[in-house]
C-alpha cells in the first residue's frame, strides 16, 4: 500500500475534489480540518481509506509511516497586521505533521502571486517583488514558508500555482459569475476579451494525484514551481456565453476607468504609500514573528485603522470589483507548466457543459420556468 | 446617552457592532457598561475595543445598575432567556437575528417589553440594504401581479468557527442563520411583516440535509396566507453549496432579482434589464457597517421612546419566527 496522503484544507472546494481523485486511485487519505465535524458535512463518507482529523490527531493515525502532504489551506482573513502570523501558525501545524515523516509536500498556491493584472506573462519561478494586494502578498509568504519547511523536512516540494478554478459549484468562477450576471454587473473591461487562464477542478484533483504518485526524484527534475491552467488560452467570453445562456441575460462589460486620483490628504497618502512599500511589508512580516498571539491582538487593536461606518452615494464599481475586472480582462496567458506526461481528463467543452448544467440546476436563472 | 451591555462577544460583535458603537460613542450617543461572554478573552477584547467599564462571563442585570439596554449577540438558543432577564430589569433589548427559537418566545418578549415600557428590536440588517428597500417600494404597487417568489442563499462553508456550535447545537443549523435572513427578506419585501395576527404560514415539501437539526441545507415551499396578501415562496438555503444570493420575484411585470448584498434590484423585462432605484435621492448605507449604523440608530430611537415603531421593531418578526419554527420543528418527528 502507498504512503498515506495528508490533505490540509480538506473541506475547501478544490481540496474536496482532490480527495475524491486520491481515493479513486486507491490512496489512503487523511483530511485535516480545524473543525472536523463541519468538514464531515462536505467530504466523502469516512471509511478505512479516508478519515477526517485535526492536525494534532494525524500523527496517531499514521504512526511511523512516511506520508505525502498536500496543502490547500490558506489564510482567508487578510488583516495586514495578522496575515504573516497566521501563515506561520498554519505552516507550523503542517510542520508538526511533517516532522521526520514527510516524503513529499505539495503546496497549493495561485496565479495571484503575480497580481490581479499581469504586467507580463508569468513564469514558473520564484516571485521577487510581491504584488500590491494583500492576497498576493500573503500567498507569496506562504510559498516561502513551504520552501523552508520542505528544506527542514528533507521533503520533495511541488508548489502548484492554480489558474482560475472552474467547475460545477466553483465559488468564484461559476457561482460567482452567475451571481454577477444576475446582478447585471460587468464582467470585464470593454474590448478586453481576456484570457480565462482557467483550470478545471477535476483536472486539479487528477494533477495532484499525479504529483503524489510520481516516483521519487521525478519532481526534482521538473523544478519546484508548477503552473496549472490547462484552458489558459481560452478567452473569458467563451465561458461567459455558456453561463449567461443559462442565466437568461447577456453579460456586460464596462469601460476601463482612467487612473483614479489619489484620495486623502498628504499624510494619509504618505502612510498608504509607505504601507505598500518594502517598509510596510517588513513591518507586517515583523508582526508575524511576535510569539504571543494575545500581544499581537493588542498591538493590532492599537495600530489598526478601521474605517468608521458611514452613509455614502453608491459607486458604480466598488473597490472589490477592480481586481476581478482585471482578471476578466487579462492580456497575458498564465500558461500551464506541468510535469511531463500529464494531460487533463476534462476538456473545455466538457467543462462548459458541466458548468451549464450546474448553473441551471442551482437556480441561477431569471427564466420564469424556474419558479416554484 | 444610552448605556449598553453587550452579551456575546464573538465575531459578529467584533466586525459589525463594535465599529458602529465606537462611532456612536464619539457622538456621545452610547457608552458601554459591560461586555460578557463565556470566553473571558473575547469579553475582554471587546471591552477594550469599545471602552467598557467591566467584562465577565455572565451578566447580572439589576434595575439600579445604570444600564439602559442590552445587545444580545449570543447564539439564538439563548436570546430569549438573556433578553428576558434584561427586559424584566427594565432595560431595552437589541437582539441579533434569529430573534428567538420560536414564535411563542418572540411573542412573549414583545409583550413583556410592552408591559415593562421598554423596547425590543431585532438586528435584521438586510432590511437596510438599498436593494431591498427599493424592491419593497417597487413591489408595493405590484403585489397583485406577483405569480411566485423564489428565495435562496447558499455558499460552501469553508472556515472554522470558534466552536462546533454550527454542527452540534440544535439551533446552530442553517435555518436560524442564513434562513432567518432569507425568510425575513421575503416577508419584508412583500409587506408581510405587519399584522402578525392576520397572517399565517405553512411549510410544504420540506427537505433537509441532514434530516435532523442542526441541518446544513434546507429546501421547502412556504405558503403565506392572510388579508388578501398571499404568496407562494420557494425557499432554499445551504452551507454545503452555492445558491443564488437573493430573491427572485416573478409576475406580470417580468422577473425582479433582489440581491441580498447589492445596491439595487434588477428588473428583467422584454429582454432588457433595469436597475430599480429607490425614489428617495438620499445617501445610502455603505456596506454592512452602514446598515449596522442605521439599525443601531433606530434601536436608540426606540430606547429613548418605546412607543416609536421602526422597521426592526420586535413585533414585526413574529411571522418570521413562526416560519423558522415550522422549518425547524419538522425534524422532531
Amino acid at each position: 500500500m502507498s504512503d498515506p496522503v495528508v490533505v490540509f484544507g480538506a473541506s475547501s472546494y478544490v481540496g474536496g475534489h482532490a480527495i475524491q481523485a486520491l481515493l479513486a486511485s486507491g490512496h489512503r487519505v487523511i483530511g485535516v480540518a480545524r473543525r472536523p465535524q463541519m468538514a464531515r458535512m462536505l467530504l466523502p463518507q469516512e471509511s478505512a481509506q479516508f478519515s477526517v482529523a485535526t492536525a494534532g490527531q494525524v500523527a496517531d493515525l499514521i504512526g511511523h509511516n512516511q506520508c505525502s502532504i498536500v496543502n490547500f489551506a490558506y489564510v482567508k482573513d487578510l488583516d495586514p497586521g495578522r496575515m504573516y502570523w497566521q501563515n506561520r501558525a498554519l505552516m507550523d501545524s503542517i510542520a508538526a505533521v511533517a516532522a521526520g515523516r514527510c516524503r513529499r509536500l505539495v503546496h497549493i498556491s495561485t496565479a495571484a502571486v503575480f497580481g490581479f493584472r499581469f504586467s507580463e506573462p508569468p513564469t514558473a519561478e520564484r516571485v521577487g517583488r510581491p504584488p500590491d494586494d494583500p492576497y498576493g502578498e500573503s500567498k507569496i509568504h506562504s510559498e516561502r514558508l513551504a520552501e523552508q519547511l520542505a528544506t527542514r523536512s528533507s521533503a520533495e516540494l511541488a508548489i502548484v500555482r492554480l489558474g482560475n478554478v472552474i467547475g460545477p459549484g466553483s465559488p468564484a468562477w461559476a457561482a460567482g459569475i452567475a451571481q454577477r450576471l444576475l446582478e447585471v454587473k460587468p464582467v470585464g473591461y470593454t474590448g478586453a476579451n481576456g484570457y480565462s487562464n482557467a483550470t478545471h477542478v477535476e483536472n486539479i484533483g487528477d494533477y495532484i494525484e499525479t504529483l503524489v504518485t510520481r516516483r521519487e526524484g521525478e519532481l526534482a527534475a521538473h523544478g519546484v514551481y508548477h503552473h496549472l491552467a490547462e484552458f489558459s488560452g481560452r478567452r473569458w467570453p467563451e465561458l461567459l456565453n455558456v453561463i449567461s445562456a443559462e442565466v437568461g441575460h447577456p453579460w456586460t462589460t464596462v469601460a476601463r476607468p482612467s487612473e483614479p486620483a489619489a484620495k486623502g490628504g498628504p499624510v494619509k497618502r504618505a502612510l498608504k504609500a509607505g504601507n505598500r512599500s518594502a517598509a510596510g511589508r517588513y513591518m507586517r512580516a515583523g508582526l508575524g514573528r511576535i510569539p504571543d498571539e494575545r500581544l499581537l491582538d493588542r498591538l493590532n487593536r492599537w495600530i489598526r485603522y478601521v474605517p468608521p461606518p458611514h452613509l455614502a452615494a453608491i459607486d458604480a464599481i466598488g473597490g472589490d470589483d477592480v481586481g476581478l475586472l482585471e482578471v476578466f480582462s487579462s492580456e497575458h496567458e498564465f500558461r500551464s507548466r506541468t510535469v511531463a506526461g500529464w494531460a487533463p481528463n476534462v476538456d473545455f467543452d466538457q467543462a462548459c457543459d458541466g458548468i451549464a448544467r450546474w448553473v441551471a440546476s442551482s437556480g441561477f436563472t431569471i427564466k420564469p420556468e424556474s419558479a416554484p | 446617552m444610552v448605556r449598553y451591555d453587550i452579551v456575546g462577544c464573538g465575531a459578529v460583535v467584533e466586525r459589525t457592532h463594535a465599529p458602529v458603537i465606537n462611532v456612536l460613542r464619539e457622538r456621545d450617543d452610547v457608552a458601554v457598561a459591560g461586555c460578557y461572554d463565556p470566553n473571558p478573552r473575547a469579553a475582554r477584547a471587546i471591552a477594550e475595543t469599545v471602552g467598557a467599564d467591566r467584562w465577565g462571563d455572565r451578566p447580572e442585570p439589576r434595575p439600579d445598575d445604570g444600564v439602559h439596554a442590552v445587545l444580545v449577540a449570543t447564539p439564538p438558543d439563548s436570546h430569549a432567556e438573556i433578553a428576558d432577564r434584561y427586559i424584566r430589569a427594565g432595560k431595552s433589548a437589541f437582539v441579533e437575528k434569529a430573534f428567538t427559537r420560536t414564535k411563542e418566545e418572540a411573542g412573549r418578549l414583545v409583550s413583556t417589553a410592552r408591559e415593562a415600557g421598554v423596547a425590543v428590536a431585532v438586528n435584521q440588517l438586510l432590511r437596510y440594504y438599498p436593494a431591498i428597500e427599493a424592491a419593497r417600494a417597487f413591489l408595493r404597487a405590484e403585489l397583485d401581479r406577483v405569480d411566485s417568489v423564489h428565495a435562496t442563499d447558499g455558499f460552501r462553508w469553508d472556515w472554522a468557527p470558534a466552536s462546533d456550535y454550527v454542527v452540534e447545537d440544535a439551533y446552530g443549523g442553517v435555518i436560524h442563520d442564513t434562513g432567518a435572513h432569507v425568510v425575513d427578506t421575503v416577508l419584508y419585501l412583500l409587506g408581510l411583516d405587519r399584522d402578525p395576527d392576520a397572517l399565517a404560514a405553512r411549510v410544504e415539501d420540506l427537505s433537509k440535509t441532514p434530516d435532523a437539526e442542526p441541518s446544513q441545507e434546507c429546501r421547502a415551499r412556504i405558503q403565506v396566507d392572510g388579508g388578501g396578501r398571499n404568496a407562494t415562496v420557494g425557499f432554499e438555503v445551504s452551507r454545503l453549496r452555492p445558491l443564488p444570493r437573493g430573491v427572485r420575484v416573478f409576475g406580470e411585470f417580468g422577473a425582479l432579482f433582489v440581491p441580498l448584498f447589492a445596491p439595487a434590484p434588477i428588473l428583467f423585462r422584454d429582454g432588457s434589464a433595469l436597475r430599480v432605484r429607490d425614489a428617495e435621492p438620499t445617501d445610502k448605507p455603505d456596506g454592512i457597517l452602514g446598515c449596522s449604523l442605521l439599525a443601531h440608530r433606530d434601536f436608540l430611537r426606540q430606547v429613548r421612546d418605546p412607543s416609536v415603531r421602526t422597521r426592526i421593531d420586535g413585533e414585526r418578526f413574529l411571522l418570521q419566527m413562526g416560519i423558522l419554527e415550522n422549518l425547524h420543528a419538522e425534524t422532531k418527528r
